[in-house]
């Protein structure tokens, strides 16, 4: 019954995304994660949503596998000949041990009730030697931080159809490291999501990882 | 949905391996059929996508 109610508001989320286009914002979490994804044989984007992603990546990856909740969006991913897969992220990943040389897992993690057993999945698909992208807000940004002293809990989304967007948990970068690192994934690499570029990088909007899954 | 995808897809519960049975195919495309688990049961493929929901 709840996949059904959180399927609902995806699909809900999706019917208004669908009128937006696929563009990619130049500093995006996308265009930032499309930098550090590297090329190989498979890769998975978790919460594909339209396959925005896939238009970056294409052509350097030989197949491309989104999953997400959202049937409206799935429909969308298809159409770019991303291989879509249906599956609710909080019950675990529908894929064998040691697949993809690369997953994508961009802004997701703050929707899923359980972060620790997620990221132990996202661990286990992961070839020994491949790569995660992952991204989420960052509650440390410094207008979250003048939210909290002005008495105002921060907003972290800009979807309307739940509560903060259905946002569940909120990370720093170290919070977001130290998760990664409990689960054989090694950071390799950090990058903030600006929107002043002088800032430093635990105050920017957004939080970016690539990290390595340990041999 | 393609039939290599068989190679990577497991059971989301229990990670075993799925069985396919295919009931409409267009052009090596499944539209169409049933992805087995002898344990938790089966899941569909509707429209081309695997929907890897489990049965609540």
């Amino acid at each position: 019954m709840l996949t059904v109610k959180i399927t609902k508001i995806y699909d809900e989320i999706w019917a208004r995304k669908l009128k937006e286009s696929r563009k990619v914002e130049t500093g995006s979490r996308m265009d930032i994660a499309s930098k550090l994804v590297g090329s190989g044989d498979r890769l998975l984007d978790i919460g594909c949503g339209n396959g925005s992603f896939a238009t970056l990546v294409k052509d350097r990856y030989k197949e491309i596998y989104g999953v997400d909740l959202s049937r409206e969006a799935l429909r969308r991913a298809q159409e770019l000949s991303i291989r879509a897969v249906k599956a609710n992220l909080n019950l675990g990943l529908p894929f064998k041990d040691n697949c993809f040389d690369a997953v994508i897992c961009l802004d997701v993690i703050e929707h899923i009730f359980d972060p620790r057993k997620f990221t132990a999945e996202l661990s286990r698909v992961i070839k020994k030697g491949g790569i995660l992208i992952i991204s989420s807000p960052n509650i440390q940004y410094w207008k979250h931080v003048i939210s909290i002293i002005a008495g105002r809990f921060p907003k972290t989304s800009d979807d309307e159809e739940a509560y903060d967007g259905g946002h569940l948990h909120y990370f720093t970068f170290k919070d977001l490291e130290k998760l990664l690192e409990k689960n054989k994934l090694r950071v390799i690499k950090k990058a903030g999501v600006f929107d002043i570029k002088f800032l430093k990088i635990y105050r920017s909007m957004g939080i970016v990882i690539k990290a390595r899954r340990l041999i | 949905m393609k039939k290599e995808l068989m190679e990577i897809l497991c059971c989301p519960t229990c990670k075993s391996d799925l069985e396919l049975k295919i009931e409409k195919e267009e052009k090596n495309e499944i539209i169409e059929g049933k992805l087995i688990c002898k344990k938790c049961g089966e899941y569909r493929i509707e429209e081309g996508i695997p929907n890897l929901l489990p049965k609540e």
